[in-house]
């Protein structure tokens, strides 16, 4: 059971600040359930601009999308701001 | 140099001496900052610069005043349409640039101390970066929209650069304030924000290497760390791609501006369809291409990037446009 966190304009569409969820063995998968449950404004977010965290790594650094997700894990989706 | 009298300074800065020495204070006064960018953020970061008590601030920006500017900047109703950087140095006294920054005026930012980012785009952020990085100047990224911010100090050879975070230009438009909207007071808190990180790093006061990330509609704050990339391009690397590469601007034979990205961009055309629709404006989505009008400019945005712009009367103008557009 991995916790997700979002952050900026992602809470507006998820309407959250955070959850658990079960059942995902990586972030593609993780991705994957979450653009079906939020549906497209959610995966426009994601796409290109998303950072996208785990335990406050971001994934970039690790195994990009197939990096896995154990129990206990935390995954933080974090749009930086581009506005000034 | 703090120019004034020495009992006058004492007597200004007497709010702040129980907090920092005096030669703390005028440390502060001589060290040079450069404000890229006088928008919302820009303008606050260079009122509370001032406020702080640096002496040598400078300002590019090369836009004006309009009136939706006066509820979220430091600008007021008889500065607009008078060139922001000329606002600020009427009010403040700053030295101001009427530039863009682009590879070409990369030089304003020769001697300073820290760079502050007030800009709105992520271009000009890499530029910034890549020259800051290069050039061991540490600079403080800021990005706000709707009810959110984000501030990391970017201190080079010490903390992860933005290019270790972005790595690339995004192959779509950011979500601007001007489409997803802004509050009138995220700017001056996440200027305010930044300006306290920059005594810090002025002062070489021990800084915590995150992003600070703040919701001022749940009132919540956080700290992300953003890890250094071992292979990072810019800070590991020092390829610094974003200083050589510049916007090409043409005229076709007919007059028209016609704008090439430094590289390809995989605009969705779709989404520019949906931005320009909230804008109220006419338009005719041909799929690989959209055309529409601006005011009384007639634009058409290819899927590369590419942007012809019928009707502007300058480069300049043509720039604008597609900063606007593209977001870079």
């Amino acid at each position: 059971m991995a916790l997700v966190k979002y952050f900026a304009t992602l809470r507006e569409i998820t309407g959250k600040r955070e959850e658990t969820v079960r059942g995902v063995k990586n972030i593609k998968e993780l991705m994957q359930l979450l653009i079906n449950r939020y549906g497209d404004k959610f995966a426009k977010e994601l796409r290109d601009r998303a950072m996208i965290l785990v335990n406050g790594k971001n994934i970039l650094h690790i195994r990009d999308m197939d990096t896995e997700i154990e129990e206990e894990d935390v995954v933080s989706i974090f749009p930086p701001a581009g506005g000034g | 140099m703090i120019k004034m009298e020495d009992n006058v300074i004492e007597e200004m800065y007497a709010r702040h001496f129980p907090l920092i020495s005096r030669e703390e204070q005028e440390k502060i006064a001589k060290k040079r900052v450069t404000v890229v960018g006088a928008g919302a953020l820009g303008s606050w970061e260079a009122y509370f610069l001032k406020k702080l008590g640096v002496e040598n601030i400078r300002v590019i920006d090369r836009d004006f005043v309009d009136i939706t500017d006066l509820p979220r900047t430091a600008y007021e109703k008889e500065d607009i349409g008078k060139p922001k950087v000329d606002a600020l140095k009427e009010k403040l006294g700053i030295l101001g640039y009427f530039e863009d920054l682009n590879p070409g005026t990369m030089e304003i930012l020769d001697g300073s101390d820290l760079v502050m980012d007030g800009t709105d785009n992520i271009y000009t952020r890499e530029l910034i970066n890549d020259y800051c990085v290069k050039n061991r100047i540490p600079w403080i990224y800021v990005g706000i929209l709707s009810y959110y911010g984000n501030i990391m100090p970017i201190i080079p050879r010490k903390t992860a650069c933005f290019r270790c975070m972005i790595p690339s230009l995004p192959s779509r438009p950011m979500p601007t304030c001007a489409t997803e909207g802004i509050m009138s007071y995220i700017a001056p808190f996440a200027a305010s924000l930044a300006v306290a990180l920059c005594a810090k790093i002025l002062l070489d006061e021990k800084i915590d290497n995150k992003m600070i990330f703040f919701d001022l509609k749940n009132m919540e704050f956080n700290k992300i760390e953003i890890p250094k990339r071992e292979d990072c391009e810019c800070c590991a690397y020092g390829n610094f791609i974003f200083l050589k590469k510049i916007i090409k601007i043409e005229r076709d034979c007919e007059g028209a501006f016609i704008v090439t990205p430094p590289e390809r961009m995989n605009v969705n055309i779709d989404e520019i369809e949906i931005k320009l629709k909230n804008l109220g404006k006419e338009y005719i989505n041909l799929k690989r291409f959209i055309q529409f009008m601006d005011d009384d400019k007639k634009i058409i945005i290819f899927d590369s990037g590419r942007m012809v712009i019928k009707g502007a009367h300058s480069e300049k103008e043509a720039k604008n446009i597609f900063v606007r557009y593209m977001g870079d």
